[in-house]
């Protein structure tokens, strides 16, 4: 640890608010339908608007008629892509340093051709929706429809049919390289190899893409949206050919994001018609609509052989994948990257070779998701831990044992692990978590268990050198503004920000006002992506507010005649920490430093570390600032007859770093773990030849209550994380190893493997008959 | 979604003669969960509804001398909760209980249930036209079918949706229809009609007739029923295969026993040749196994759907062993 940690642990210990397991200061309005949400927002004067979507995966559009719509009384606006200022623009992953490679053309409407089922071709606003939705259909496009590819390693090939224009299929593929992994096999006593596959998983989140723009007195574009990018404003911008500060983006609270509300959703149609028509104009999606036009996490096709020697130490591991991008680049290529980085797990391999790659096919586009490709390998690599166990006799978690990185020690690209490892200690905490193992029910019934880590990154590649900003500034009362410009998706990170700057001022937290998500009057914060938002903006609010917390203990300093150590702000009171009935009342203080003109506010920046590119020959470099490591373990009982799996025991067991609100921890925890249960049994967006058979509820099977189990969290807390306090992040950590540790549980029942998600009884039983 | 008007009829035979002429234009709701689903996906367009909800005295369980009575309008909870059809029909009341959630249950209606359109994906999808909506082909037959029928299948592979169905058939129940051409009541399982009949509907109920009633008969001495239902979560989906079974049973051996699969077919699909089987036979799992396999020998099973026939013979025999 070093001296500036040992400093912040002392400082840490007496927390008042930090690290209680506090209501959020929004969850009774949640509780009592008051919050308000996207769709909620009605405007003067408001139109509505629609999309036309393509009803192909594959096709030429010839020609668009919009004459008769235009004529429908009660429209107000058709729009083509011939009417889009900028149609085409290019994604860039990031919103202040740009890197190069990779950039993916993006189109608000389609041209020419149309890439996927459901992709924009056409935009209405309307009077009513009806009027709307009448005008949609009044819309003619004559369609040529084309063969199409849907299958991405038949998208691979040399001469198969071509998604875009003149690019390859091909995206991009990366490499990594660790000596020579012929060696390695060589060296080893046993090899298991294996292909696995998982399939498009969609967020399925409460809340459908939503939003209300408008323009406002002054002529900005104003957007009211449910995003977790306000930060999209730029792009925006430049669709219309407009000065980035002329379009202004306010996030909503919302209804669940977990990675669909990371790229653009409904903001650049808003932003088009209302710039058309000069009228306000809503665009709430279907749910059917939803899942047929935001991003899937990816599928992936993934071939990997893992050696070990007799005694369970691993030699070499060689990995192909493969992931299906779908229509449209989006974050494709940085959601393999993450795979690749991550397709060695949190394990200690000599020899590795790992060639991934991402191609486009005409399926709907595969984007961000809650874990970001790290639960697609952890699946597989876990997968073949388990199959290496059993060839070597030795139990799951001998043989993880025997092989987990550790602090000190270098990952498959170099990259030494310069922070603690919670390895062996979530594995051994998980499993000794189930206790002991359930009995059988019926002579149909197995019972078996299952355990699987993961190691996730929190906070964005280091190339794109992240910031954030926040706000903290104190009243003449002693209560506390902090502005800082994230999107809240619900997972308490506002609520964070005011224990942050509450603990730090030594106030209660109700004299906390916290403004988000404002491109135009909060300080810009980044994404609430990449499970960055409590690393990057509580490090900038802990920043700010310990600067405020300076001025005051500086100026109490004087009054009190003392030195400003010896001082610290409780219960908004500077007290004297060797005497505390020594006090002064803060806002005594506050007025002082008013009339002295000390500053009672402050903007604090906090930077990521900054690194270059990594070497894209051999994957060797740093691409993430650091890792929550954990563990899931699960007990299960398969129906041998009817391949039905009940869940009866499920474990979560992270390293935290320090639970700034252990309630809001526990809630990242169960709604991860459900969300990777779902992937594992039950949740598959259905395709066929690029049509989603799946795109409503009551296709698309989620969890239910009756399919979870109370999740049992264990917390640790190893105060050793990047962010304030000691903390790490666990939005995305959650979900990464509980669908193979519930895999590894299934064919620890039956003594089959299955090597393709989700588990569904079908699978099951034909597995089963093939054994 | 397109908008239509609502017609609140105050007798039935307001609605019979209401919709004489205009036939497709009006549509029937009663509780709408199925229904105004149709009309926000646009598979249906119609002009007016016709809400049966504001006919009075259609929601009703009422026990009479020679069977029970259930007004279509009554309630799926209300059936569920009811401790008549709980005690005396078990069938029925697991049946009731297992669709849907309890907010659909709450809204949907006993009626409604038997009359529901299917869940093929592709008839869900507004932009497929397939044989069932007018076009000329059935996307399942060689597309994603792991949901579709195994039996009685050809045109149309579509499984009858409905958890009452199957459950109502094994109880005898009949049906009571109002129609212009005056009223009937016949056997529910005459109710439903395979694709080949029509392949646009799955019933013989034209657009302006109203089904008002069901009756069970009463029970029997030592009468037993259930209803045993496999879905892929753990709750709030379609039967993938389900058995409804009633019979009379003592020492282990069924003096009379009724079969209904539901999730297998375009209707109810009676299990005859299994019940023969059984009959008068000292039940054993093999028995039923056995029984099973013979009477679903004439599956055709399309190509991801084979599975269902094993675990029909599974979910059949935990169902007949359950009754003993
Ligand atoms: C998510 C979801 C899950 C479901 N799960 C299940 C399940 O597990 N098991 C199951 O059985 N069902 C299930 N259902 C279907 C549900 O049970 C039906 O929607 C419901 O029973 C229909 O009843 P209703 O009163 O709402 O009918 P409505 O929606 O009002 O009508 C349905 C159809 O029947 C016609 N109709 C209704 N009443 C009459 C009448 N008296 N005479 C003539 N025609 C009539 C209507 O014209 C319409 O075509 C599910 C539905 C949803 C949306
Ligand atoms: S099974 Fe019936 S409803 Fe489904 S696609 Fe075929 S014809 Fe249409």
């Amino acid at each position: 640890m070093s001296d500036a940690q040992k400093k912040e642990k002392s400082f840490q210990s007496g927390h008042k608010i930090i690290g209680k397991p506090l209501a959020r200061h929004d969850a009774w309005d949640k509780v009592f339908g008051k919050t308000v949400y996207a769709d909620d927002y009605f405007l003067p004067g408001m139109l509505y608007g629609k999309v036309l979507r393509s009803e192909y995966a594959a096709a030429n559009i010839l020609s668009i008629d919009t004459s008769e719509a235009e004529k429908l009384p009660g429209v107000k606006a058709v729009m083509t892509a011939k009417d889009v200022p900028n149609n085409e623009t290019i994604t860039r992953f990031g919103q202040t340093h740009s890197v190069g490679g990779f950039e993916g053309l993006y189109r608000i409407l389609a041209y020419k051709k149309v890439r996927f089922r459901g992709e924009a071709v056409a935009l209405v606003a309307a009077e009513t929706e009806v009027i709307a939705q009448k005008a949609l259909k009044l819309i003619k496009v004559d369609y040529k429809p084309l063969l199409g590819v849907f299958n991405p390693i038949e998208a691979k090939k040399p001469g198969a049919y071509k998604v875009g224009e003149s690019e390859s299929n091909v995206i991009c593929s990366y490499k990594v390289r660790k000596d020579d992994v012929e060696k390695g096999f060589a060296l080893s006593d046993v090899i298991v190899e294996n292909t696995y596959r998982v399939p498009a998983q969609d967020h399925a989140y409460i809340e459908p893409e939503s939003g209300v723009a408008w323009i406002d007195d002054d002529g900005v574009i104003t957007i009211r949206v449910s995003t977790q990018v306000i930060e999209h404003f730029r792009e925006v911008a430049e669709v219309l050919g407009l000065p980035h500060n002329r379009v202004r983006v306010i996030g909503t609270m919302i209804g669940g994001g977990f990675g669909g509300k990371e790229d653009i959703t409904v903001e650049s149609y808003l932003a088009l018609l209302t710039w058309k028509t000069k009228r306000p104009v809503k665009l709430t999606y279907t749910r059917e609509e939803s899942i047929l036009a935001h991003g899937k996490r990816h599928p992936y096709f993934m071939k990997y052989r893992t050696g070990a020697t007799n005694d369970g130490k691993l030699m070499a591991l060689e990995a192909e994948l493969i992931s299906d991008a779908g229509g449209y680049v989006y974050l494709s290529p940085w959601v393999l990257l993450y795979s690749t980085v991550g397709a060695t797990g949190p394990y200690d391999i000599p020899y590795v070779k790992v060639d991934s790659y991402t191609v486009l096919t005409n399926n709907t586009f595969s984007s961000a998701m809650r874990g970001f490709g790290v639960p697609q390998v952890c699946f597989a690599y876990e997968s073949q831990m388990d199959e290496l166990a059993l060839r070597l006799n030795l139990s799951p978690l001998e043989v993880r044992k025997k092989n987990y990185l550790k602090k000190g020690k270098a990952m498959a690209t170099g990259r030494v692990l310069d922070r603690y490892v919670a390895f062996p200690e979530t594995a051994e905490k998980a499993l000794a978590a189930l206790g002991e193992q359930s009995k059988p029910k019926s002579p149909a019934e197995k019972i078996g268990r299952g355990i699987a880590s993961g190691m996730t990154s929190y906070g964005r590649m280091v190339f794109l050198h992240d910031t954030s900003r926040s706000y903290v500034g104190l009243d003449m009362d002693g209560s506390v503004t902090v502005r800082c410009g994230v999107q809240d998706l619900g997972g308490g990170q506002s609520s964070s920000l005011a224990q942050i700057a509450a603990e730090v001022l030594g106030v209660p937290m109700k004299d906390i006002k916290v403004y988000i998500a404002d491109t135009a009057l909060t300080p810009l914060a980044g994404t609430t992506t990449a499970t960055r938002q409590l690393y990057m903006s509580g490090n900038a609010t802990l920043k700010a507010a310990k600067e405020i917390k300076k001025n005051l203990l500086n100026k109490a300093a004087d009054i009190l005649e003392v030195k400003p150590e010896s001082l610290d702000l409780q219960d908004k009171k500077v007290v004297v920490k060797e005497a505390p009935d020594q006090t002064i009342p803060l806002t005594d203080v506050i007025a002082t430093c008013a009339s002295d003109g000390i500053p009672l506010y402050n903007v604090a920046q906090f930077n990521a570390p900054f690194r270059e590119l990594i070497d894209f020959k051999t994957g060797q470099g740093q691409v993430f600032p650091d890792f929550t490591f954990g563990t899931h373990a699960a007990e299960i009982s398969v129906d041998v007859e009817t391949g039905k799996v009940k869940v009866l025991k499920l474990v979560a067991c992270l390293d935290v770093g320090k639970a700034i609100n252990p309630l809001s921890v526990e809630g990242q925890l169960e709604g991860g773990t459900i969300q990777g249960l779902g992937y594992a049994l039950m949740e598959d967006v259905v395709l066929k030849k690029g049509v989603t058979l799946t795109p409503s509820l009551s296709e698309y099977l989620i969890p239910t209550s009756l399919d979870v189990v109370d999740i049992d969290k264990v917390m640790l807390e190893s105060g050793d994380g990047l962010g304030p306090f000691g903390a790490k992040g666990v939005g995305e950590p959650s979900v990464t190893s509980i669908a193979p540790a519930v895999v590894n549980a299934v064919c620890d029942a039956l003594g089959i493997r299955i090597f393709d998600l989700p588990l569904t009884p079908e699978k099951i039983v034909k597995a089963l008959k093939k054994s | 979604m397109t908008n239509f008007k609502i017609a609140e009829p105050q007798t039935i035979d307001q609605v019979t003669s209401l919709t004489i002429d205009k036939k497709d234009k009006y549509k029937l709701m009663a509780g709408g969960t199925d229904l105004l689903a149709e009309i926000k996906d646009e598979i249906i367009e119609p002009e007016v509804v016709v809400d049966l909800k504001s006919i009075p005295d259609l929601s009703y369980i009422k026990k009479e001398k020679n069977g029970v009575r259930i007004g279509a309008l009554t309630s799926l909870a209300r059936l569920a909760e009811d401790t008549l059809i709980k005690n005396e029909y078990p069938a029925l009341h697991e049946a009731a209980n297992s669709v849907a959630s309890p907010q659909l249950r709450n809204m949907g209606t006993a009626g409604g249930n038997l009359c529901q359109r299917p869940r093929c994906w592709y008839y869900r999808d507004p932009q497929v036209k397939c044989r069932k909506k007018g076009g000329g082909r059935c996307f399942a037959f060689r597309g994603k079918n792991k949901y579709h029928a195994i039996l009685g299948g050809g045109l149309c592979y579509i499984v009858h949706p409905s958890d009452l169905a199957p459950a109502l058939i094994a109880l005898d129940a009949e049906i009571s229809i109002n129609s212009p051409k005056g009223n009937t009541t016949i056997p529910l399982t005459n109710f439903y009609t395979l694709p080949k009949i029509n392949v646009r509907k799955e019933n013989i109920l034209a657009p302006n007739e109203v089904l008002r009633e069901i009756k069970i008969p009463l029970i029997k001495k030592e009468e037993k029923s259930t209803y045993s239902k496999f879905i892929e979560r753990g709750t709030w989906d379609f039967a993938i295969v389900s058995a409804a079974v009633k019979g009379t049973v003592s020492g282990g051996i069924f003096r009379d026993i009724t079969i209904v699969l539901g999730g297998v077919a375009p209707v109810p699909w009676r299990l005859t040749k299994a019940e023969n089987i059984i009959k008068g036979k000292k039940i054993t799992e093999d028995l039923v196994r056995k029984a099973t396999r013979e009477a679903l020998k004439e599956a055709k099973p399309l190509e991801e759907n084979g599975y269902k026939k094993e675990l029909a013979e599974i979910v059949l025999y935990r169902a007949v062993l359950s009754l003993l």
